[in-house]
């Protein structure tokens, strides 16, 4: 109570304290999701409080799927720089990575694919909101992200996402207890399966916006790697502890050996809702 | 025989008695000595007036040292005053004083020392043999036991702000003699406490004796005095974040401080998240902190014992008071029960800002018209303690107190975001958290030499937050929805006990206690529940972590503390623990040694070295005691806490009692400390595998203390100095490399000051610097991604950053520095006493770090280093009626 009061009182100022800075490193930003092509930014890591990072546009990109090249081709897209795969992504197989760039420390990192997860039943009537889907979690340690998003038709008939909506979930999945007081909705909700392993579960998604009649939702439920899932985890702590003065810094996981990122596989599944 | 030779003969047998007699009884002496050793007077009669004694050293203690001036006077009176008064028999042998202890008869004068007023109990009054220089003082129940010589005529008794008496002893008998002291006539509520022996007189070394009445004239945070906020002000003490409460001694962490209310543990000490203590001032008779050479009786924590005493109750008057502040109100009654047999007292604190912001809140929240909003923290006291008979006296002590928030919606809605949509809503949520401590105390004296205290204790901290939601679509049929949902988290760590400690006082060269301790401790850290019912379907009804473990710690203690010779005293001690959980156990013999020396000019060299064990772990991700922290027990992988202590220190209390200073130095090595790696998620759990998140190091801290204190006049205060160093080493921290803990502080000054003027007024100023706590920031940041492709429709807010964090605590905050002032106005009308207290904190509006982080620049959306600084000038007002 009086920390609230307190902070309500708070006087912040900008400073200038030198902090050392260890000099840039290569960062690699790519999650391989089966049967997409693989898009992964190359940038550098900057002094501390940047948040502009430049791209290292000539950098030497070596992919290996299952120890083959997949080679790779740098697009512009949307503005940024991406090195993009010439085949899709296969499930069924290991992937690694390596970048050099001049002057920096080459960065190397590996990962494989999580299976995807099992969906059905989607349920989401006019009026109301809710989202209403069974998962089937298979026996083993398994970590989902979910989201969902407003979707539309295209041309070949498949719903395609347009725009990311917010929901909240039952707190006994993530324990998000304030939620319910707080009115917040979310855009993502990491999940790992310690509470329904091995079952199929039902699960309810109480969405920020009613539901309307004739619009289509599409419902992401990705599988991810243990790499993956730390790194997200630990990133999505990380913001949320942004500016929490009661809790300790926490470090991001990276799996990017002689550099920082994420080199990760994921694997997402789709469920069409016709609101009805 | 010639005539010659019978002349020369007479001659010879004349002078021979001139020469061996000199002297007789009534050889008229003249002598001056000051605060010389009894030796040194023997020295001088015997050049002076050829009278030689004869005596052993390892008998006779020559080192007493004596102050006498006489001119003239006979032999006898001066040997008199020398020896006997000093417990020294002599004895004329030809030509020689033989000297020889005194075989005097002995008896032991015993019994409790009282508020004359009120009955309270004394604790650390010293009663005092003037003639043999020998004395006592009062322990925890105010009980004292002096043996001392049978012909002892009278006992002299003193405490601060009590009028000293003069015991006159008629006969020659061991006797109980209950002592009562009536307070001075002061301004100053009656201190009850701060009245140990002089420095030099006390073996114990790094120890604070906090005056409650100081606690309460200080300057004032929000018109609350506080009395853990007192024990920051002193040397060897942190006080962590700006604004808390908590305490870091020497280099310790806040759950390696033992704190005991009348005896038993309490968990967690503050309230509102660390800014207020849980001890209402009202209620708190004695405050004593131990930074180190902790006694034997004392174990189960590494590097604090604060032994908080609460009031017994006016046995003879009903007393009130009622306190209004800024933030809480408080109210006391105390009275007998059974006039003279029986007392009680009662305390009670609220805080209010939530009945102020209900309404408000209910809008804000969107509550609903049967919304409620509740926010407060409140604790409660109560004591009871009853005299069955000259041996026999019981007391029941019960603490209780929580921090609550609770809301609570129930409202039918129209719309939802804008569109039209009918439905009901019920939320109930919770969040509280809370102490329970409860102890059952028989004194019992067995004899007057032989003392016991037996307790019953029983202690508790838990956490507990849970929700209710129910929701309703109201446009049914055409809608049908629902929800029904509630979920529970809660940590729980208990103990109960019992141990029976004795106080044996054989002679005035021996103090013993020992005792035995067994206290069985029960951890529930984070049990989750949960039942979901969606659309008439049971999604959800199950529990998480639902275990429950605990662990028995038995103890056995010794310590001695004994006058080897005037001016070197030993404290010997031994605390033997083993802690016992399922499938393994631990055990633990921690020597606990003190040791005195009187150097010339009453300066006192003390010595002292430590072992403490620590069984008990504190899981915690949190840069301050948060109550969702978890107490686990230790484990073959996370073994239990020791820490080793070694202090030497010069002390010394002025003659008249008015001035004291003490310098000490301390080097601490703490083993097994942990570092809990989990991260800082929603209301975590310690599951079995909570070993698998903590690494396991060592500790280091040392530096000096300085303390000088006026404790009598109008003019009182002290000024502190901590020079200190406190370092961590963790396998995978810093690369293993030993770094600064989060609260190592190279210098921190205390001055704190107070004024009495007039009969009325007293005025108080606090003033406090300490250097730069250590600062963890990133080191370097990078590009974030969460997205497989970049075809995917963007977040609704743009993604922002990775933080790399680098090495722990290697930056530095600036400096801290803070004037808080207080003012006191006592009127006292027909037995009624009013007192205002006002307050300013923070006088010079000084913006001190509270912590620093990368704040966005919404135009430019370039991060910026920024300093938030909390507290800025604060007035507070207290006003308190006691009748």
């Amino acid at each position: 109570m009086m920390l609230i009061f307190s902070l309500a009182a708070a006087c912040e100022k900008q400073v200038n304290i030198p902090i050392p800075y260890d000099g840039d490193k290569i960062v690699v930003n790519g999650l391989l999701q089966p049967d997409s092509l693989l898009y992964i930014r190359i940038t550098r890591s900057q002094p501390p409080g940047a948040s502009v990072f430049p791209e290292i546009a000539d950098a030497g990109v070596e992919v290996k799927a299952g120890g083959q090249w997949l080679p790779v081709q740098r697009q512009e897209i949307g503005g940024k720089g991406y090195f993009v795969s010439l085949a899709p992504v296969a499930a069924h197989l290991s992937y690694s990575i390596t970048v050099t760039a001049p002057g920096l420390d080459t960065a190397h990192a590996a990962d494989t694919l999580p299976r995807r997860p099992f969906l059905r039943e989607p349920f989401a009537q006019a009026g109301g909101n809710r989202v209403k889907f069974l998962l089937k979690d298979l026996p083993g340690k398994d970590f989902y992200r979910f989201r969902l998003f407003s979707g539309e038709k295209n041309a070949a008939g498949v719903v395609v996402p347009v725009k990311r909506l917010r929901y909240r979930f039952d707190p006994s999945y993530n324990n998000s207890f304030t939620d319910l007081i707080t009115n917040n909705y979310l855009e993502s909700t990491l999940i790992p399966d310690e509470r329904f392993d091995g079952r199929e579960t039902t699960i309810v998604m109480q969405t920020e916006e009613m539901n309307k009649a004739g619009d289509y939702l599409l419902l992401e439920v990705t599988g991810l790697t243990y790499d993956t899932w730390h790194y997200m985890k630990t990133l999505e702590v990380q913001n949320a502890n942004e500016g929490n003065l009661l809790v300790e810094q926490n470090r991001v996981h990276s799996n990017v050996n002689g550099g920082y990122g994420i080199f990760g596989g994921l694997h997402a599944a789709y469920l069409e809702i016709a609101i009805k | 025989m010639s005539l010659a030779r019978k002349l020369l003969l007479g001659l010879v047998i004349a002078c021979i008695p001139m020469q061996v007699f000199a002297w007789n009884w009534r050889t008229k002496i003249s002598l001056s000595l000051k605060d010389q050793p009894l030796s040194v007077a023997c020295e001088w009669m015997e050049k002076e007036y050829g009278i030689h004694f004869s005596y052993s050293r390892d008998v006779v203690t020559m080192t007493r040292r004596v102050t006498l001036r006489v001119k003239d006077v006979p032999l006898r009176r001066v040997l008199d005053q020398l020896f006997t008064e000093n417990g020294i028999q002599y004895k004329r042998i030809g030509d020689q004083l033989v000297l020889t202890v005194k075989h005097a008869a002995s008896r032991t004068i015993s019994g409790f020392v009282e508020d004359a007023v009120t009955g309270e109990k004394l604790i650390g009054a010293t009663v005092y043999a003037p003639g043999l220089h020998t004395g006592t003082t009062s322990n925890q129940y105010g009980f004292y036991s002096l043996t001392t010589a049978k012909d002892t005529s009278s006992l002299s008794v003193s405490y601060i702000g009590y009028k000293p008496v003069s015991i006159p002893l008629k006969d020659g008998e061991s006797r109980r003699v209950n002592i009562k002291l009536s307070p001075a006539n002061t301004l100053q509520e009656v201190e009850v406490t701060d009245n140990l022996p002089k420095l030099q007189e006390q073996t114990q070394m790094s120890k604070v004796n906090l005056a409650v009445s100081q606690t309460k004239t200080m300057p004032r945070m929000l018109g609350e005095a506080d009395v853990l906020r007192t024990i920051q002000a002193m040397p060897g003490v942190s006080g962590g974040m700006e604004g808390s409460s908590g305490i870091h001694v020497r280099g310790g962490s806040p759950d390696q401080n033992l704190i005991l209310l009348d005896g038993t543990p309490v968990y967690n000490s503050t309230h509102a998240f660390g800014i207020f203590s849980v001890f209402n001032p009202d209620m708190v008779k004695n405050v004593e902190l131990y930074k180190g050479a902790f006694p034997a009786r004392y174990g189960g924590r590494l590097s604090s014992v604060v032994d908080i005493s609460m009031k017994d109750g006016d046995m003879h008057e009903y007393h009130g008071e009622v306190s209004l502040g800024l933030l809480a109100s408080k109210v006391m009654v105390e009275g007998p029960i059974a006039k003279g047999k029986t007392s009680f007292i009662v305390t009670g604190r609220r805080t209010y800002a939530d009945l102020l912001a209900q309404q408000v809140a209910q809008q804000q929240l969107n509550l609903g018209k049967e919304g409620e909003f509740w926010l407060y923290f409140f604790d409660a006291n109560a004591k009871i303690n009853h005299i069955f008979s000259q041996k026999d006296r019981l007391y029941f002590s019960a603490y209780g107190g929580r921090d609550h928030l609770s809301v609570k919606r129930d409202h039918e809605f129209d719309t939802m975001n804008g569109e039209a949509k009918r439905y009901h809503e019920q939320m109930r949520f919770r969040l509280g958290w809370g102490n329970q401590a409860y102890s059952l105390r028989w004194n019992h004296i067995f004899s007057p030499r032989l003392f016991s205290n037996t307790t019953l204790n029983y202690s508790q901290f838990n956490f507990n937050t849970d929700y209710q939601y129910k929701y309703m679509a109201l446009d049914t049929p055409r809608v049908q929805e629902s929800d029904n949902m509630n979920g529970r988290y809660f940590s729980k760590v208990q103990n109960a006990g019992g141990k029976i400690d004795f106080d044996y006082r054989p002679n005035p060269n021996h103090a013993v206690r020992f005792g035995l301790q067994a206290t069985y401790n029960i951890f529930q850290p984070g049990i989750l529940r949960f039942n979901n019912i969606s659309d008439n379907q049971q999604l959800t009804d199950t529990s998480y972590n639902d275990e429950t473990s605990g662990g028995l710690e038995l103890a056995v203690y010794f310590e001695d503390d004994w006058r080897i010779g005037d001016s070197v005293h030993l404290n010997l001690g031994v605390h033997a623990s083993s802690f016992f959980v399922p499938g393994r156990s631990y055990l633990s013999v921690q020597p606990r040694l003190g040791f005195r020396y009187l150097l010339p000019r009453r300066w006192a060299l003390k010595l002292s070295n430590t072992v403490m064990t620590q069984y008990l772990h504190l899981l915690t991700n949190s840069a301050t005691y948060m109550p969702t922290d978890l107490w686990v027990a230790a484990t073959d992988k996370v073994p239990p806490m020791h820490a080793n202590q070694v202090a030497a220190g010069l002390a010394k209390t002025s003659q008249s009692g008015m001035y004291e200073v003490s310098v000490e130095g301390y080097y601490k090595t703490m083993f097994n400390v942990i570092e809990y790696n989990e991260l800082a998620d929603n209301f975590q759990s310690a599951t079995r595998s909570w070993e698998d998140n903590v690494i396991v190091g060592r500790g280091w801290s040392y530096g000096g203390e300085f303390f000088l204190q006026k404790k009598k006049g109008d003019f009182r205060g002290w000024i502190g100095y901590t020079l200190a160093w406190s370092q961590r080493s963790f396998p995978n921290v810093n690369q293993g490399r030993v770094f600064p803990y989060k609260y190592d502080r190279r210098h921190d000054v205390e001055l704190v000051l107070t004024q009495r003027l007039g009969k009325r007024w007293e005025l108080s100023a606090q003033w406090q610097y300490a250097s730069g706590a250590p600062l963890s920031l990133p080191v370097g940041s990078y590009e974030e991604t969460g997205e497989s492709s970049p075809h995917m429709p963007p977040p609704q807010e743009p993604g922002g950053e990775v933080d790399i964090v680098g090495n722990r605590n290697m930056l530095r905050m600036q400096d801290v520095h803070r004037l808080d002032l207080g003012a006191t106005h006592v009127k006292e009308r027909k037995k009624v006493k009013y007192t205002l207290n006002i307050s300013l904190y923070n006088v010079y509006n000084q913006q001190n770090p509270f912590f620093y982080y990368y704040k966005r620049n919404n135009e430019t959306r370039a991060r910026e280093l920024t300093m938030l600084s909390i507290l800025p000038i604060l007035p507070s007002v207290s006003y308190s009626i006691r009748f």
